[in-house]
């Protein structure tokens, strides 16, 4: 199929890049922190071009959270940057669809990936088995309350707040299993990517999901 | 054989509300220079709201620079480096557009640079008016209010600047107390005209004080502490002329410490110079005209560069490199963008200043 494609994601807690060729990452680079990422990203991208090769590219796609707003900014800025320089697009894949894809649940269990939004709310998406539908934001105790009786079998758990989400759930009697946790993996990210294209889907572009509005309010009177 | 072309640099700038890029080359010549203001969308919160834009440059910036591209007519590879903006300033935005330039410089093997915002207004003389070292800078914008002796590349001494407010923060608060819209300077200046600025008492803060330093939030407070005094809400007539009585006081101080670092500049350099004015506020007609008089006074010319050049912008930033670039300086892909970064980082510290000074 012999696509390649350089894979960004900044969107959590690490900084990752992947060059993906031919159906495999070539070079990869990981660093797992909570700050810094405007500084760590950009030598990371670069140590994965020179050792997987910089020319034919055919796209770079970055994760477009939701996350923290700053480290998707960061990914999707430099994704963009790399898009400029290259002539190829500048291409989107959701965080939940990587957090998802790390999961590995069996077809159609269900499975919830639920992001750290910095605030009570989780960023959470549901897939398969009657869990299926877009994102949204809620606690992790009103969506324990929600999913109270949901099935027998248990809820497969994800994402960089599964522990917090499977907490949750357990302390309401929801059945789960933590399935993946942790930040999201550009060679994961690389994988789905590469299957959807492959599979003659589409990426959006490269643009934020941040799935919350700014914190601000309109001035009484303004 | 070809003649050696003059350098070329990408400048991006996105540490405010301004989403800019633009393409200058080492003979001054201005390529492309594309600004998309982000002014609209943050008037209804009556500033700017950082979030938003980071947002918004994001949303921008790359058509922005693909927009400086094609009105150069160059491609990536036409240039020499990407610089970018690195601090100080809204620390979100600045991390897009450092981010923009670091995946451009990595992917094109190209230097980045990453330019000192407020040595990007320092230089901008050299830029518009080819102007020699030494020369006293007054920086006069939304976020900064400076006086600095600039005698090369890199090399700043600062004479004064705010321990409050900056001066368009000043006038954007006290457009608002008056009900006047954002951003506040030029409503300020045209409600001004028709104003008596001998009506209302304003302080003139810091005035007669030694040293250059600048405090503009007392003033404010006395505009808020006047329009509280008015039998009801201020009618057109008083807001006439609380606006021309305090862009007289501005004048007036900004008039005040700019004599003495005139002063102390001819102490460091007894001949040559100029009196540079930069920054959105060397918009105003009032405190462009008290600077020439000093200027006039000191025996120095008045150097103000165009608008468009004096707030934020991109060519600023690009020829900042290119001035940094020619003495062999760029930075690496690891750079940490700075939401405080002192252009003279052994200057005392303002008496009372806070931590933006």
């Amino acid at each position: 199929m012999g696509l390649t494609l350089l894979v960004i994601d900044s969107a959590g807690g690490a900084c990752s890049a992947a060059l993906w060729r031919d159906g495999a990452a070539v070079a990869t680079r990981r660093l797992v922190t909570d700050r810094g990422h405007a500084q760590h990203l950009a030598p990371l991208v670069a140590t994965v071009l020179e050792e997987g090769g910089r020319g034919d590219l055919d796209a770079v796609v970055a994760t477009t959270g939701p996350g923290s707003f700053t480290g998707l900014r960061v990914g999707l800025a430099l994704a963009h940057g790399v898009a400029l320089a290259s002539g190829v697009p500048a291409l989107g894949i959701s965080s939940f669809a990587v957090h998802a894809a790390a999961a590995q649940a069996g077809a159609g269990q269900a499975l919830l990936v639920a992001i750290d939004s910095r605030r009570d709310e989780l960023f959470l998406q549901g897939f398969g088995d009657g869990l299926a539908g877009e994102p949204f934001a809620a606690t992790p105790a009103a969506i324990a309350e929600r999913l109270r009786g949901h099935s027998e079998r248990p809820i497969a758990i994800a994402g960089d707040a599964a522990r917090q989400l499977a907490a949750a759930l357990s302390a309401a009697g929801v059945a789960a299993e933590i399935r993946a946790d942790g930040p999201a993996d550009a060679t994961v990210a690389a994988a789905v990517a590469a299957r959807r294209l492959a599979a003659g889907g589409q990426l959006p572009p490269a643009r934020p999901s941040y799935l919350r509005a700014p914190d601000v309010t309109i001035p009484v009177g303004a | 054989m070809t003649t050696p072309r003059p350098l070329r640099i990408l400048g991006i700038e996105t540490s405010c509300d301004e989403t800019a890029a633009a393409i200058v080359d080492g003979d001054r010549r201005i390529l492309a220079d594309r600004i998309l203001s982000q002014t609209a969308i943050h008037v209804p919160y009556g500033g700017i709201v950082p979030e938003i834009a980071a947002r918004a440059h994001l949303d921008h910036l790359d058509g922005l620079i693909r927009d400086a591209l094609a009105e150069a007519d160059l491609r990536i590879a036409d240039l020499d480096a990407i610089a970018a903006t690195g601090g100080p300033g809204l620390i979100g935005g600045v991390m897009v557009g450092v981010m923009a330039a670091k995946g451009i410089a990595l992917t094109a093997r190209l230097p980045f640079l990453a330019v000192n915002h407020l040595e990007g207004h320092a230089l901008t003389p050299r830029l518009s008016h080819g102007l020699a070292f030494p020369y006293l800078l007054l920086l006069v914008s939304g976020g900064h209010t400076q006086l600095l002796v600039v005698e090369g590349v890199g090399r700043y001494a600062r004479l004064g600047t705010t321990i409050d407010d900056a001066a368009g923060e000043a006038f954007d608060k006290t457009a608002k107390l008056l009900g006047l819209p954002y951003p506040g300077g030029p409503a300020i200046e045209r409600a001004a005209r028709d104003g008596d600025p001998a009506r209302f008492a304003l302080p003139r803060p810091m005035l007669g004080r030694p040293g250059c330093d600048f405090s503009f939030s007392g003033l404010k407070t006395a505009v808020r502490n006047a329009v509280a005094a008015l039998p009801g809400p201020p009618a057109p007539q008083d807001v006439a002329d609380m606006a021309a009585a305090f862009q007289a006081a501005v004048a007036a101080v900004v008039a005040d410490r700019c004599r003495r670092a005139a002063a102390l500049f001819r102490q460091r350099h007894p001949t040559g110079g100029a009196l540079v004015v930069a920054g959105g506020v060397a918009a105003n007609g009032a405190i462009r005209s008290a600077l020439e008089r000093i200027a006039a006074e000191a025996g120095m010319p008045f150097v103000a560069p165009p608008h468009r050049l004096c707030t934020d912008n991109g060519a600023m930033i690009a020829w900042a490199a290119i001035e940094r670039f020619r003495l062999g300086q760029q930075d690496g892909l690891d750079f940490a963008p700075r939401p405080r970064w002192p252009l003279d980082p052994g200057a005392p510290k303002a008496i009372g200043a806070g931590v933006k000074a």
